[in-house]
Protein backbone atom coordinates (compact mmCIF):
# COMPACT_ATOMS: atom_id res chain seq x y z
CA UNK A 1 0.00 0.00 0.00
CA UNK A 2 1.14 3.18 -1.12
CA UNK A 3 2.30 5.32 2.31
CA UNK A 4 0.76 8.31 0.44
CA UNK A 5 -2.75 6.65 0.92
CA UNK A 6 -2.75 7.17 4.80
CA UNK A 7 -3.62 10.31 4.41
CA UNK A 8 -7.61 9.33 3.95
CA UNK A 9 -8.11 8.74 7.41
CA UNK A 10 -5.88 12.06 8.19
CA UNK A 11 -8.20 15.35 10.11
CA UNK A 12 -5.11 17.38 9.45
CA UNK A 13 -2.02 18.35 7.62
CA UNK A 14 0.62 20.03 8.67
CA UNK A 15 2.51 21.85 5.78
CA UNK A 16 5.57 23.66 5.40
CA UNK A 17 6.85 25.78 2.51
CA UNK A 18 10.55 24.65 1.69
CA UNK A 19 12.07 27.62 1.33
CA UNK A 20 14.68 29.07 3.88
CA UNK A 21 17.91 27.79 4.71
CA UNK A 22 19.10 28.99 8.06
CA UNK A 23 15.58 29.93 9.75
CA UNK A 24 12.46 27.84 9.92
CA UNK A 25 10.42 27.47 7.24
CA UNK A 26 6.92 28.65 7.50
CA UNK A 27 4.41 26.15 9.09
CA UNK A 28 0.62 26.03 9.10
CA UNK A 29 -2.45 23.22 9.36
CA UNK A 30 -4.73 22.67 7.20
CA UNK A 31 -8.05 21.45 9.18
CA UNK A 32 -10.83 22.16 6.37
CA UNK A 33 -13.34 19.49 5.60
CA UNK A 34 -13.28 21.01 1.83
CA UNK A 35 -9.65 21.43 1.65
CA UNK A 36 -8.65 18.56 3.13
CA UNK A 37 -10.91 16.48 0.62
CA UNK A 38 -9.19 18.44 -2.23
CA UNK A 39 -6.13 17.42 -1.29
CA UNK A 40 -7.05 13.53 -0.08
CA UNK A 41 -8.75 12.97 -3.33
CA UNK A 42 -5.84 14.48 -5.28
CA UNK A 43 -2.87 12.58 -3.28
CA UNK A 44 -4.66 8.63 -3.38
CA UNK A 45 -5.14 9.33 -7.36
CA UNK A 46 -1.94 10.59 -7.96
CA UNK A 47 0.29 8.15 -10.54
CA UNK A 48 2.76 6.29 -9.15
CA UNK A 49 6.03 6.48 -11.08
CA UNK A 50 9.66 5.23 -10.38
CA UNK A 51 11.44 7.50 -8.69
CA UNK A 52 14.26 9.44 -10.31
CA UNK A 53 17.50 11.56 -8.56
CA UNK A 54 16.87 14.98 -9.13
CA UNK A 55 19.21 17.82 -8.01
CA UNK A 56 16.30 20.52 -8.52
CA UNK A 57 15.29 18.89 -4.85
CA UNK A 58 18.55 20.04 -3.54
CA UNK A 59 18.94 23.57 -4.09
CA UNK A 60 19.02 26.98 -2.44
CA UNK A 61 15.64 28.70 -2.49
CA UNK A 62 11.92 27.90 -3.41
CA UNK A 63 12.18 23.74 -3.13
CA UNK A 64 8.27 22.91 -3.10
CA UNK A 65 5.44 22.30 0.12
CA UNK A 66 6.25 19.68 2.69
CA UNK A 67 3.31 17.74 4.30
CA UNK A 68 3.64 15.73 7.44
CA UNK A 69 0.13 13.60 8.03
CA UNK A 70 -0.27 9.95 9.69
CA UNK A 71 3.44 9.69 10.74
CA UNK A 72 4.26 10.23 6.64
CA UNK A 73 6.20 13.00 5.16
CA UNK A 74 5.96 14.42 1.72
CA UNK A 75 7.51 16.58 -0.33
CA UNK A 76 5.60 18.58 -3.71
CA UNK A 77 7.73 20.18 -6.00
CA UNK A 78 7.32 20.80 -9.79
CA UNK A 79 5.09 18.09 -10.50
CA UNK A 80 6.18 15.71 -8.23
CA UNK A 81 5.36 14.12 -5.26
CA UNK A 82 7.71 12.44 -3.13
CA UNK A 83 8.18 10.56 -0.18
CA UNK A 84 10.96 11.97 2.42
CA UNK A 85 10.85 10.04 4.96
CA UNK A 86 13.73 6.90 6.31
CA UNK A 87 12.25 3.84 3.40
CA UNK A 88 9.73 5.97 1.74
CA UNK A 89 12.24 7.45 -1.52
CA UNK A 90 11.75 4.46 -3.83
CA UNK A 91 8.77 5.19 -5.39
CA UNK A 92 7.11 9.47 -6.29
CA UNK A 93 3.99 10.21 -7.50
CA UNK A 94 3.09 12.86 -10.48
CA UNK A 95 1.39 15.94 -9.72
CA UNK A 96 0.06 17.07 -13.35
CA UNK A 97 0.12 20.92 -13.66
CA UNK A 98 1.52 21.31 -10.17
CA UNK A 99 -2.50 20.85 -8.87
CA UNK A 100 -1.90 19.57 -5.43
CA UNK A 101 1.02 22.39 -5.00
CA UNK A 102 -0.97 25.45 -5.78
CA UNK A 103 -3.66 24.27 -3.83
CA UNK A 104 -2.09 23.62 -0.71
CA UNK A 105 -0.07 27.07 -1.40
CA UNK A 106 -3.47 29.21 -1.51
CA UNK A 107 -3.63 27.74 2.19
CA UNK A 108 -1.07 29.76 3.15
CA UNK A 109 -2.40 31.91 6.44
CA UNK A 110 -2.50 35.97 5.37
CA UNK A 111 -0.28 36.94 7.29
CA UNK A 112 2.44 35.18 5.21
CA UNK A 113 1.41 37.02 2.04
CA UNK A 114 5.15 37.69 1.93
CA UNK A 115 6.10 34.47 1.65
CA UNK A 116 3.30 33.78 -0.60
CA UNK A 117 4.17 36.38 -3.04
CA UNK A 118 7.75 35.18 -3.09
CA UNK A 119 6.78 31.38 -3.95
CA UNK A 120 4.38 32.90 -6.75
CA UNK A 121 7.39 33.94 -8.42
CA UNK A 122 7.88 30.28 -9.26
CA UNK A 123 4.78 29.36 -11.09
CA UNK B 1 65.71 23.38 45.57
CA UNK B 2 62.79 21.29 45.34
CA UNK B 3 61.70 19.68 41.62
CA UNK B 4 58.68 17.67 39.98
CA UNK B 5 59.70 15.18 37.35
CA UNK B 6 57.41 13.67 35.87
CA UNK B 7 57.36 11.02 32.49
CA UNK B 8 54.76 12.50 30.56
CA UNK B 9 53.13 8.96 29.24
CA UNK B 10 49.46 8.33 29.96
CA UNK B 11 46.57 9.99 28.59
CA UNK B 12 43.82 8.85 31.02
CA UNK B 13 45.91 7.72 34.18
CA UNK B 14 48.11 10.15 35.88
CA UNK B 15 51.54 9.98 34.91
CA UNK B 16 54.19 8.49 37.35
CA UNK B 17 55.62 11.07 39.54
CA UNK B 18 58.27 11.83 41.80
CA UNK B 19 59.08 15.30 43.99
CA UNK B 20 62.95 15.40 44.35
CA UNK B 21 64.73 17.84 46.49
CA UNK B 22 68.22 18.37 48.17
CA UNK B 23 71.20 17.13 45.88
CA UNK B 24 69.43 14.85 44.24
CA UNK B 25 67.40 17.73 42.52
CA UNK B 26 70.53 19.86 41.74
CA UNK B 27 72.25 16.78 40.18
CA UNK B 28 69.02 16.51 37.71
CA UNK B 29 69.18 20.65 37.16
CA UNK B 30 72.75 20.64 36.45
CA UNK B 31 72.30 18.26 33.72
CA UNK B 32 69.37 20.08 31.96
CA UNK B 33 72.00 21.99 29.97
CA UNK B 34 70.40 23.63 27.15
CA UNK B 35 72.84 23.89 24.37
CA UNK B 36 71.79 27.17 23.33
CA UNK B 37 69.00 30.30 24.74
CA UNK B 38 65.21 28.96 24.84
CA UNK B 39 63.72 30.72 21.28
CA UNK B 40 60.37 30.49 19.25
CA UNK B 41 59.84 26.99 17.96
CA UNK B 42 59.56 27.38 14.50
CA UNK B 43 60.96 23.93 13.38
CA UNK B 44 57.90 21.97 11.92
CA UNK B 45 60.56 18.73 12.32
CA UNK B 46 60.55 18.70 15.76
CA UNK B 47 57.34 20.39 17.38
CA UNK B 48 56.49 19.68 20.82
CA UNK B 49 55.24 16.36 21.42
CA UNK B 50 51.40 15.68 21.83
CA UNK B 51 51.76 12.08 20.80
CA UNK B 52 49.68 9.33 22.41
CA UNK B 53 52.33 7.41 24.52
CA UNK B 54 55.56 8.30 26.00
CA UNK B 55 55.76 12.59 25.56
CA UNK B 56 59.19 12.92 27.35
CA UNK B 57 59.76 14.07 30.87
CA UNK B 58 58.71 17.25 32.42
CA UNK B 59 60.53 18.97 35.05
CA UNK B 60 58.96 21.89 37.28
CA UNK B 61 60.78 23.51 39.59
CA UNK B 62 58.36 23.69 42.80
CA UNK B 63 60.61 25.84 45.13
CA UNK B 64 63.40 28.22 45.02
CA UNK B 65 64.44 28.24 41.06
CA UNK B 66 68.03 28.39 41.78
CA UNK B 67 68.50 28.39 37.70
CA UNK B 68 67.64 31.10 34.46
CA UNK B 69 65.93 27.83 33.24
CA UNK B 70 61.91 28.12 32.32
CA UNK B 71 59.87 26.94 35.64
CA UNK B 72 58.26 24.10 33.78
CA UNK B 73 60.39 21.96 31.26
CA UNK B 74 59.39 19.31 28.80
CA UNK B 75 62.71 17.41 27.90
CA UNK B 76 63.16 14.95 24.59
CA UNK B 77 65.73 13.30 23.97
CA UNK B 78 67.43 15.75 21.39
CA UNK B 79 65.20 19.15 22.80
CA UNK B 80 63.90 20.79 25.47
CA UNK B 81 60.53 22.76 25.45
CA UNK B 82 59.27 25.31 27.52
CA UNK B 83 55.92 26.89 26.47
CA UNK B 84 56.29 28.56 22.82
CA UNK B 85 60.11 27.94 22.79
CA UNK B 86 62.61 25.60 22.79
CA UNK B 87 66.06 24.79 22.26
CA UNK B 88 68.25 21.93 21.85
CA UNK B 89 69.91 19.59 23.94
CA UNK B 90 74.05 18.04 23.96
CA UNK B 91 73.14 15.67 26.77
CA UNK B 92 71.77 12.45 25.39
CA UNK B 93 71.90 10.71 28.81
CA UNK B 94 69.85 12.92 30.93
CA UNK B 95 66.48 10.47 30.14
CA UNK B 96 68.65 7.29 31.16
CA UNK B 97 69.68 9.40 34.46
CA UNK B 98 66.05 9.97 35.12
CA UNK B 99 65.21 6.43 34.33
CA UNK B 100 67.52 5.32 36.88
CA UNK B 101 65.46 6.59 39.72
CA UNK B 102 62.27 5.31 38.65
CA UNK B 103 61.47 2.94 41.57
CA UNK B 104 61.25 6.17 43.30
CA UNK B 105 58.08 7.16 40.99
CA UNK B 106 54.72 7.07 42.10
CA UNK B 107 51.97 6.09 39.66
CA UNK B 108 53.82 3.70 37.54
CA UNK B 109 51.68 0.92 38.14
CA UNK B 110 53.44 -2.65 38.57
CA UNK B 111 57.26 -1.75 38.12
CA UNK B 112 58.22 -4.95 36.51
CA UNK B 113 55.86 -3.91 33.95
CA UNK B 114 56.10 -0.87 33.56
CA UNK B 115 59.55 -0.84 32.45
CA UNK B 116 59.47 -2.60 30.00
CA UNK B 117 56.43 -0.59 28.79
CA UNK B 118 58.57 2.68 29.27
CA UNK B 119 61.99 1.52 27.48
CA UNK B 120 59.30 0.35 24.55
CA UNK B 121 57.39 3.33 23.79
CA UNK B 122 60.91 5.49 24.14
CA UNK B 123 62.20 3.08 20.95
CA UNK B 124 58.69 4.02 19.51
CA UNK B 125 59.21 8.22 20.03
CA UNK B 126 62.68 8.15 18.71
CA UNK B 127 61.88 6.44 15.38
CA UNK B 128 58.42 8.60 15.13
CA UNK B 129 60.68 11.57 15.88
CA UNK B 130 63.24 10.30 13.07
CA UNK B 131 60.26 10.31 10.33
CA UNK B 132 59.21 13.82 11.24
CA UNK B 133 62.50 14.91 10.44
CA UNK B 134 61.80 13.57 7.03
CA UNK B 135 58.65 15.33 6.19
CA UNK B 136 58.54 18.11 3.95
CA UNK B 137 56.34 21.11 5.22
CA UNK B 138 54.20 22.27 4.58
CA UNK B 139 52.24 18.97 3.38
CA UNK B 140 49.16 21.08 3.27
CA UNK B 141 50.51 23.17 -0.12
CA UNK B 142 51.62 20.16 -1.27
CA UNK B 143 48.52 18.23 -0.89
CA UNK B 144 46.30 21.18 -1.70
CA UNK B 145 44.25 19.71 0.79
CA UNK B 146 42.69 21.13 4.44
CA UNK B 147 43.87 18.87 6.62
CA UNK B 148 41.65 19.80 9.62
CA UNK B 149 38.40 19.95 7.81
CA UNK B 150 35.93 17.76 8.38
CA UNK B 151 34.86 15.14 5.70
CA UNK B 152 31.43 16.31 3.86
CA UNK B 153 29.90 13.46 5.11
CA UNK B 154 26.53 13.99 3.54
CA UNK B 155 25.07 10.20 4.09
CA UNK B 156 25.15 10.89 7.53
CA UNK B 157 23.36 13.81 7.30
CA UNK B 158 20.78 13.19 4.57
CA UNK B 159 19.64 10.11 6.73
CA UNK B 160 15.84 11.37 5.67
CA UNK B 161 14.63 11.18 9.63
CA UNK B 162 15.93 13.02 12.65
CA UNK B 163 19.31 14.59 11.25
CA UNK B 164 18.58 15.57 8.32
CA UNK B 165 15.31 17.24 9.03
CA UNK B 166 16.48 18.77 13.01
CA UNK B 167 19.60 20.54 11.69
CA UNK B 168 20.11 23.47 9.07
CA UNK B 169 22.93 24.92 7.53
CA UNK B 170 24.43 26.38 10.38
CA UNK B 171 24.43 22.62 11.78
CA UNK B 172 26.25 21.27 8.70
CA UNK B 173 28.75 24.01 7.94
CA UNK B 174 29.85 23.96 11.95
CA UNK B 175 29.64 20.14 11.85
CA UNK B 176 27.47 20.46 15.18
CA UNK B 177 24.37 18.42 15.15
CA UNK B 178 21.86 19.66 17.66
CA UNK B 179 18.69 18.51 16.24
CA UNK B 180 17.48 22.32 16.80
CA UNK B 181 17.74 24.07 13.58
CA UNK B 182 20.81 25.45 15.60
CA UNK B 183 20.07 29.78 15.07
CA UNK B 184 23.59 31.98 15.32
CA UNK B 185 24.33 33.46 18.90
CA UNK B 186 20.83 31.48 20.47
CA UNK B 187 23.16 29.75 22.18
CA UNK B 188 24.94 32.61 23.57
CA UNK B 189 21.73 34.20 23.97
CA UNK B 190 22.84 36.91 21.41
CA UNK B 191 20.57 35.76 18.42
CA UNK B 192 20.60 37.66 15.40
CA UNK B 193 17.90 40.30 15.41
CA UNK B 194 17.76 41.90 11.58
CA UNK B 195 18.92 39.86 8.38
CA UNK B 196 18.64 43.15 6.45
CA UNK B 197 22.11 42.60 4.97
CA UNK B 198 25.74 41.44 5.96
CA UNK B 199 25.92 45.04 7.76
CA UNK B 200 22.70 45.64 9.89
CA UNK B 201 21.45 48.77 11.53
CA UNK B 202 23.33 50.31 14.89
CA UNK B 203 21.44 48.50 17.82
CA UNK B 204 21.04 45.31 15.59
CA UNK B 205 22.30 41.65 15.90
CA UNK B 206 23.49 40.60 12.28
CA UNK B 207 23.97 36.89 11.42
CA UNK B 208 27.55 36.92 11.63
CA UNK B 209 27.44 38.64 15.14
CA UNK B 210 25.48 35.97 16.31
CA UNK B 211 27.70 33.57 15.24
CA UNK B 212 30.77 35.24 16.67
CA UNK B 213 29.35 35.32 20.20
CA UNK B 214 28.57 31.60 19.36
CA UNK B 215 32.72 31.75 19.37
CA UNK B 216 33.00 31.10 15.17
CA UNK B 217 36.13 33.74 13.88
CA UNK B 218 35.48 36.29 11.68
CA UNK B 219 38.06 35.77 8.73
CA UNK B 220 37.37 38.56 6.11
CA UNK B 221 40.02 38.22 4.63
CA UNK B 222 40.76 34.45 4.61
CA UNK B 223 40.44 34.18 0.56
CA UNK B 224 38.80 30.80 0.30
CA UNK B 225 41.89 29.68 2.18
CA UNK B 226 42.29 27.14 5.07
CA UNK B 227 42.35 27.92 8.31
CA UNK B 228 46.09 26.26 9.94
CA UNK B 229 43.37 25.04 13.01
CA UNK B 230 40.06 23.77 12.74
CA UNK B 231 37.93 24.68 9.53
CA UNK B 232 36.75 27.23 6.95
CA UNK B 233 32.77 28.46 6.46
CA UNK B 234 31.50 30.72 4.75
CA UNK B 235 28.39 33.23 5.07
CA UNK B 236 26.04 34.03 2.50
CA UNK B 237 22.46 36.29 3.21
CA UNK B 238 18.91 36.49 1.29
CA UNK B 239 18.42 40.00 2.36
CA UNK B 240 15.55 40.51 4.72
CA UNK B 241 14.67 36.90 4.11
CA UNK B 242 17.21 34.54 5.24
CA UNK B 243 21.12 33.46 5.30
CA UNK B 244 22.91 30.54 4.55
CA UNK B 245 26.18 28.53 5.06
CA UNK B 246 28.60 26.29 3.76
CA UNK B 247 31.44 24.86 4.59
CA UNK B 248 34.81 23.99 3.33
CA UNK B 249 35.95 20.05 3.41
CA UNK B 250 39.49 18.40 3.62
CA UNK B 251 39.58 18.42 -0.42
CA UNK B 252 39.45 21.71 -0.90
CA UNK B 253 35.60 21.94 -1.91
CA UNK B 254 32.58 23.14 -0.47
CA UNK B 255 29.56 21.54 0.69
CA UNK B 256 25.88 22.85 1.96
CA UNK B 257 22.74 21.45 3.70
CA UNK B 258 19.65 23.87 2.58
CA UNK B 259 17.58 24.00 5.85
CA UNK B 260 15.79 20.40 6.36
CA UNK B 261 16.83 19.99 2.39
CA UNK B 262 19.95 16.78 1.99
CA UNK B 263 23.16 18.19 1.79
CA UNK B 264 24.90 18.73 -1.49
CA UNK B 265 27.99 19.31 -2.44
CA UNK B 266 26.77 21.06 -5.42
CA UNK B 267 25.46 24.71 -6.06
CA UNK B 268 22.11 25.73 -7.95
CA UNK B 269 23.14 25.06 -10.80
CA UNK B 270 24.39 21.42 -10.54
CA UNK B 271 28.43 22.32 -10.41
CA UNK B 272 30.92 21.68 -7.63
CA UNK B 273 32.08 24.48 -5.58
CA UNK B 274 35.28 26.05 -5.29
CA UNK B 275 34.56 28.93 -4.18
CA UNK B 276 31.17 29.95 -2.67
CA UNK B 277 31.68 33.71 -3.71
CA UNK B 278 31.20 32.87 -7.62
CA UNK B 279 29.21 29.83 -6.72
CA UNK B 280 25.45 30.04 -7.88
CA UNK B 281 23.66 30.68 -4.96
CA UNK B 282 19.97 31.60 -5.84
CA UNK B 283 18.75 34.22 -3.63
CA UNK B 284 21.50 34.23 -1.19
CA UNK B 285 22.93 37.09 -3.26
CA UNK B 286 25.47 39.10 -0.89
CA UNK B 287 28.50 37.08 0.17
CA UNK B 288 29.33 38.15 3.85
CA UNK B 289 32.09 36.58 4.99
CA UNK B 290 34.65 33.78 6.09
CA UNK B 291 34.67 32.50 9.32
CA UNK B 292 36.73 29.81 10.83
CA UNK B 293 35.04 27.06 13.52
CA UNK B 294 37.76 25.53 15.65
CA UNK B 295 36.28 22.40 16.95
CA UNK B 296 35.40 22.09 20.16
CA UNK B 297 35.18 25.95 21.11
CA UNK B 298 32.33 26.81 19.13
CA UNK B 299 28.57 26.28 21.23
CA UNK B 300 25.62 26.52 18.86
CA UNK B 301 21.90 25.48 19.61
Amino acid sequence: MDTLKLIEGTKKVVCRVLLFSGRKDTEWTIEDVNILSRIRNLIVQAERVESTIKNEYVKLGYRGIRLEYSYTIIEIYNGIIRGVGPGEQSYQWLDKNRVLEKIIIETLPQKHAEIKQLIEKEF
Amino acid sequence: MKIKVTVDIFSGRPNPAVILDGTKAKKIMDQLQPAGRFKTNTDQHAPEPVNLGYRGILIEQISKSATDLPSIIRVTPDRLYAGDKSSSMEDMEFEKNVFDLIRDFDQTGNKKKFKPYLNKEIERFRIEREKLKLIKFPIHKILNICACAPPHDIAWWNDGGTIQHGNNCYNYSTNYRTNTFAQPGRSAGMQYTSLSGCAVAAGQRSAKDGAKADCLIDLPGANNKCPGNGHLVALVVAPDFDYHWYRKGPDGKWSHKPGPTAATLVDNSGNPISDPRTADRGPYTQFCTFMQVIHGHIKIN
